[in-house]
């Protein structure tokens, strides 16, 4: 994906428009992920998640073809939903514990991800982790290794054993609902 | 749908969709105006690098092809086919072709024989302008030997397979321009009877028919490379089974099959949670239970590739097999 990302970013910077819709099909879900985690009120998510984006096709000379465009876009949104989040965090705090009956730890946004619920709610922190970074922003499982500070070895067979789990959790997120 | 995928299924059905409103909120006039004066930096051309071995002085023949109006499936850079409005096609075995917009812009790549597509292969010249294209293949031409003593014909044609004497001049002076800096030949033309064998050549094949035969011969070596791996890891199981102790905390002396073990861990890049030089029974009792846990994984991804015959999945296949040799078979930089 990485690849195409790169193509349509050097489309995108000679002012192509067309490109972007493809390039948003492409990027909305981990962007997504990463504000609605952090932003309870699903406007205020889309609010921010615009602005990511104009901020990222703004700031388009920043974006290094050599390397993984995705990662600055995340940081964009990381950055938006945290200011976002500061801005109204007590507010936001006493709404979520009202809807969840207290408990601050499940994110409603999740709902609409049963599957990606289940593993936070079935698997170990770290092996979420790996989940997240692999499978949701789509980092390579190198990339991966480098930014939690382990093997590559050691991150290959999580990465196997996380995947497994993930499919026995499927059938279950999915049987539930039916 | 593996597991991954569901996933990503899901997180797209979430997420909300508003590329239409993003994209009227920017200024794209502005956007093309602030990326085309970013300059970006180029590195010197590496002519003792390069050149030191096309100095058999072959003659550069450029030959622009324009792309006929013929609509092709498959092919390196994805994306709907589309009359071009012209094709590069550079031959100097490897064979390939880069087709251009009315920009100048490469709209898609394509191997014409076998070497065409490994040269390709990794390789994305779309989104680039005709310059920038030009000199990363001639780059990529010089670096794996391609110009030693072989002479590069390119052909450009028009939409309506007619030379198209601008372009073909204009290409051949950003040619001429890269190859003159690493101190080789001349341009020149390809006739037109080479380049419409090329182009009946590349007809008749079929587009997908050398990926096709590419992702095979690579899947045949892969596997062969899993089946060894998997050898040697019940060879060192073997090995080590007697010394293997659960509880076993002294330290082996003088282990016979240390030698395996860290031939191992060189080819394969396995990292060890102990010490060779203080091995204790324990280590190898766990080392055994990491060995086995890593043979079902392999076997696992083997199978994963073996029941793969869609021809439909042939790009997941390819990204399998990456997986495969990227997780199991290469040590890591």
């Amino acid at each position: 994906m990485t690849g195409r990302l790169i193509e349509l970013i050097r489309r995108l910077k000679r002012g192509d428009k067309n490109g972007f819709e493809e390039f948003y099909r492409l990027t909305k879900s981990a962007v997504w992920y990463v504000i609605s985690r952090k932003l309870f009120d699903r406007q205020k998510a889309e609010d921010v998640m615009q602005e990511t984006y104009v901020k990222f096709l703004n700031s388009l000379q920043k974006v290094d073809e050599e390397g993984n465009p995705m990662a600055y876009l995340l940081t964009i949104a990381k950055n938006k939903s945290l200011d976002e989040y500061k801005k109204n965090a007590k507010e936001q705090l006493s709404d979520e514990m009202e809807e969840h009956g207290g408990r601050a730890d499940f994110y409603s946004p999740l709902a609409d991800s049963p599957l990606l619920c289940l593993c936070k709610e079935k698997l170990a922190a770290e092996e979420f982790e790996l989940l997240e970074l692999t499978v949701v922003f789509g980092y390579r499982r190198v990339e991966a290794a480098k930014m939690l500070g382990k093997p590559v070895s050691t991150v290959n067979r999580q990465y196997h054993s996380v995947l497994k789990k993930v499919k026995k959790l499927y059938k279950e997120a999915y049987d539930e609902r039916r | 749908m593996n597991a991954g995928k569901k996933i990503r299924k899901e997180l797209n059905c979430a997420a909300p969709d508003l590329a239409d409103k993003i994209a009227e909120s920017v200024n794209w006039d502005k956007i093309a105006a602030e990326n085309s004066t970013a300059k970006k930096e180029k590195k010197p051309f590496e002519k003792s690098f390069v050149w030191s071995l096309a100095a058999a002085c072959c003659a550069v023949v450029l030959c622009l092809g324009i792309l006929l109006p013929i609509y092709l499936s498959g092919g390196e850079g994805g994306g709907k086919p589309r009359v071009s409005a012209y094709s590069v096609t550079i031959q100097v075995n490897p064979s390939i072709r880069l087709d251009f917009d009315e920009h100048d812009i490469v709209t898609r790549q394509y191997g014409l024989n076998e070497d065409g597509v490994l040269f390709l292969h990794k390789e994305n010249y779309v989104g680039q302008t005709v310059d920038e294209a030009t000199e990363a293949v001639v780059r990529k031409l010089g670096k794996h030997g391609f110009l030693k003593g072989n002479a590069v014909k390119v052909c450009v044609k028009d939409g309506k397979g007619n030379d198209y004497d601008s372009k073909q001049s204009a290409v051949a002076k950003t040619m001429e321009k890269y190859l003159t800096a690493l101190g080789s030949g001349s341009v020149s033309f390809l006739d037109e009877d080479e380049f419409k064998k090329l182009e009946d050549d590349f007809k008749d094949k079929n587009l997908g028919e050398y990926e096709k035969s590419l992702i095979e011969r690579y899947k045949n070596t892969v596997l062969e490379l899993a089946k060894e791996k998997e050898a040697t890891m019940r060879n060192l199981i073997s090995l080590v089974s007697p010394y293997a102790e659960k509880d076993g905390k002294k330290p082996i002396p003088n282990l016979p099959c240390l030698s395996e073990l860290t031939g191992f861990a060189q080819k394969y890049g396995y990292e060890y949670d102990f010490e060779t030089d203080e091995i204790t029974g324990k280590d190898l009792y766990e080392l055994i239970k990491d060995l086995n846990k890593e043979i079902e994984d392999l076997l696992e991804a083997v199978e994963e590739i073996e029941d793969g015959k869609d021809e439909d999945d042939f790009k997941d296949l390819l990204k399998d097999l990456y997986e495969l040799a990227e997780d199991h078979l290469f040590e890591e930089d």
